[in-house]
């Protein structure tokens, strides 16, 4: 492996951390559900493909494995936060 | 040493497992339980791929955190509720007796909000049962379909009347009453439940062989 | 005093960080160290399902902690060279977030009634 594909590896997981910690943190606070989702979704799912980017920069061989995991965060995380942000906001119509 | 501070993260991973089991014991809502399960199938998965359990990882994600999940929540949201037998009547009936009302406000909504405090304490759900006469709510609260039922069971010109047959419900329930919407009855139904009802053609040699 | 495992370890073109704690020495690989920096992620929504009350937002320190944790799956299948537990890492990723989904369903069912 050769030394650059190393630091950026590196460098993709780490971001992908910073990522994590970013919209993880926003939880502890005292929002509403729908703001705590928004950043949630948008960071931990941009985190998580730069983690797994990372990981591909490590293990080229690997490939359709991470490229399945890229694929499924992408589109499940997009769906789940559709789906939760519809469930959680219907209940105030029906009290 | 080297052992621990080379695998210091096994340590560290392996400890959340206690963390979210003790987590999910001593929640007191069954649904919070229920979620916090989730997190603890997710982070038991997690250990036992950690440890190269890769199939016991897999079974514990789909069976034991998706199934049983969504098996549970369905088992707690059927079983930890009121059923309380209403009054529905047809379709022309109830357009002269409750115009615009329809069959979710066949209970008036003081009387629900009163009713439903004192059983958010016990995180049951209050379900209302149609019944389409006044003969047939009696019915359903002596064969014990409902566990309450609630109508003008004295007559048109009395206060609605809320009959329960338990005693625990009763003395959970009758306090928050409003007594001017309705009247709270504790009404024992008889101990023993009606049997099913027998096969009805029975051969006559079986009934022989029966002495009174 | 010096650490002994270090030189039995087999050369790795990568460096250790080094650092020590209560005289314990701590000599730890950079996959590690994200690894643990994961783990500290990952206790900020353990703390938050415990400690809030509403189930939206259990539900949402739930969303978080299955996508890390698969995460976290898959990082310890390519530290370990592991091919199978990596397999596991994806399934649980794209599968769990289906029971999720399925949950937040029947709860919005249970809010109507």
């Amino acid at each position: 492996m050769s030394d650059w594909m190393n630091a950026a590896s590196y460098t993709l997981m780490g971001v992908g951390i910073v990522f994590w910690f970013w919209g993880t943190w926003p939880l502890l606070g005292h929002r509403s559900v729908l703001f705590k989702l928004h950043s949630l979704s948008v960071s931990d799912t941009l985190g998580s493909m730069a983690i797994v980017g990372g990981l591909l920069l490590q293990i080229p061989e690997e490939w359709p494995l991470l490229l399945l995991a890229l694929i499924s965060l992408a589109i499940w995380n997009t769906v789940l936060g559709y789906v939760l942000a519809y469930c959680s906001s219907g209940r105030e119509d029906h009290g | 040493m080297a052992d621990l501070s080379e695998n210091i993260y096994i340590v560290a991973i392996a400890v959340l497992l206690p963390v979210t089991a003790t987590m999910t014991v001593t929640q007191r809502n069954p649904y919070h339980a229920l979620v916090i399960r989730g997190i603890l199938g997710a982070v038991a998965a997690l250990v036992y791929a950690l440890f190269g359990a890769a199939d016991v990882a897999l079974t514990e994600a789909l069976v034991g955190t998706m199934l049983s999940i969504t098996l549970y929540a369905i088992a707690v949201r059927s079983s930890m509720s009121l059923r309380l037998g209403v009054w529905v009547p047809d379709g022309e009936a109830m357009g002269h007796d409750a115009p615009g009302g329809s069959r979710e406000e066949s209970v008036p909504v003081p009387l629900r909000t009163a009713l439903q405090a004192p059983l958010q304490k016990y995180h049951l759900r209050l379900e209302q049962v149609p019944y389409p006469s006044l003969a047939a709510l009696n019915h359903a609260l002596q064969n014990r379909e409902v566990h309450a039922i609630y109508g003008p069971l004295l007559g048109p010109e009395t206060l609605p009347q809320l009959h329960i047959r338990l005693q625990r419900l009763y003395d959970l329930l009758h306090g928050s009453v409003p007594p001017e919407l309705a009247i709270a009855v504790y009404t024992p139904v008889n101990p023993a439940p009606e049997p099913p009802p027998a096969v009805p053609a029975m051969p006559p040699a079986n009934s022989l062989e029966v002495t009174p | 005093m010096q650490p002994t495992h270090i030189q039995d370890l087999p050369q790795l073109s990568v460096n250790y960080f080094e650092f020590s704690i209560f005289n314990f020495q701590f000599s730890i690989l950079p996959m590690n160290g994200i690894l643990i920096a994961q783990i500290g992620a990952l206790l900020i929504p353990i703390y938050e399902a415990w400690q809030d009350e509403d189930i939206w937002q259990k539900m949402l320190a739930f969303a978080s902690i299955a996508t890390k944790t698969s995460i976290m799956i898959l990082m310890v299948s390519v530290l370990r060279d592991d091919w199978m537990i990596g397999v596991v890492g994806v399934l649980i990723l794209s599968v769990g977030n289906a029971s999720l989904m399925l949950l937040a369903h029947v709860l919005k069912r249970m809010n109507q009634l």
